[in-house]
């Protein structure tokens, strides 16, 4: 084990937010994200293993950079998902040591629950100004 | 409640639906179970027409769309969601336009539609099908005990059934 992979479970505090991004589809009339946005990508199975970053180890801007510049980003609060029952683990790569992954996920309802806590922080660029 | 959406979603509905809005090149198939026809007649001025814009703009795109390999959306579920957005206009529009306008129509990375209607503590989400069905994820947190129910594949009168609940329930 690495001294990035050091960073266990426990060491994400309730308080750490973390980042997810967001196609500029899964954006709501009311500015909330659909649970579409959890799912498996090329499926519409809920992800059991979702990507998102931590974001005392990374940037919104470094974390939108890393993909198509049509996206937008979501942010959650570590304690709000623990509460719901998923776990926030450490999964850093060689490219992105801020990556983490929220494990748990298995109905659509799980989905909604977290597309519910997500925060917009960057509305995508087509839709900034809505 | 259920009565009142109850009146707008069942009855005669046997009359013909002038033909898609939406440019429907795959091959002609059917939805798994009957669906409620419209009359024909000019599109009112409301978010209908936006909607279908939108629905032309989501036939449009290819594979990969969402840059994580989604399939591009069906011809059939594109039909089944334009027919399902004139048919809540249509039936619950005048009534309750605003809440009848739905939140969000987009594609899904399975070739599918999915439309969603309502916001907290009322909220739907249809999806249409590649293969024409219609499912639905309802979500009602109005008492104490929440109710979510996930339906894979349901009849065109039951999810009619559940946006007019949702529709009457937030316009309230």
């Amino acid at each position: 084990m690495n001294k990035e992979q050091e960073i266990d479970v426990d060491q994400i505090s309730d308080d750490d937010l973390l980042y997810r991004r967001f196609h500029p589809i899964s954006l709501r009339r009311d500015g909330s994200i659909t649970y579409a946005a959890y799912m498996r990508p090329k499926t519409t199975i809920p992800d059991p293993e979702i990507s998102v970053n931590l974001a005392i180890k990374t940037t919104p801007e470094e974390t939108l950079a890393a993909a198509s510049p049509i996206f937008g980003l979501g942010m959650l609060k570590v304690g709000d998902i623990r509460r719901m029952g998923f776990t926030v683990r450490y999964s850093p790569s060689r490219g992105n040591k801020a990556h983490c992954i929220i494990e748990g996920a298995k109905t659509e309802k799980d989905c909604h629950l977290l597309a519910e806590i997500t925060q917009v922080h960057t509305f995508p660029p087509s839709r900034s100004n809505t | 409640m259920l009565a009142f959406a109850n009146s707008y979603t069942s009855g005669a509905l046997n009359t013909q639906f002038s033909g898609s809005v939406v440019a429907t090149a795959g091959p002609k198939t059917h939805a798994a179970t009957p669906k409620p026809t419209l009359t024909s007649g000019t599109l009112p001025e409301s978010w209908i027409q936006r909607a279908l814009d939108q629905l032309d703009d989501i036939a449009k795109l290819g594979p990969d769309w969402d840059s994580y390999g989604a399939d591009p959306p069906s011809s059939l579920a594109i039909t089944i969601a334009s027919e399902l957005l004139l048919i809540v206009n249509q039936k619950f529009g005048k009534l309750a336009y605003e809440e009848s306008q739905p939140q969000i129509v987009a594609p899904r990375p399975d070739g599918g539609i999915q439309i969603e209607w309502g916001t907290r503590p009322v909220e739907i989400a249809v999806h249409a099908n590649p293969s024409g069905s219609l499912g639905y994820l309802y979500i009602n947190r109005q008492g104490d005990i929440s109710e979510y129910k996930e339906v894979s594949s349901a009849s065109w009168s039951e999810v009619l059934q559940l946006i007019a609940k949702v529709v009457f329930t937030v316009s309230r």
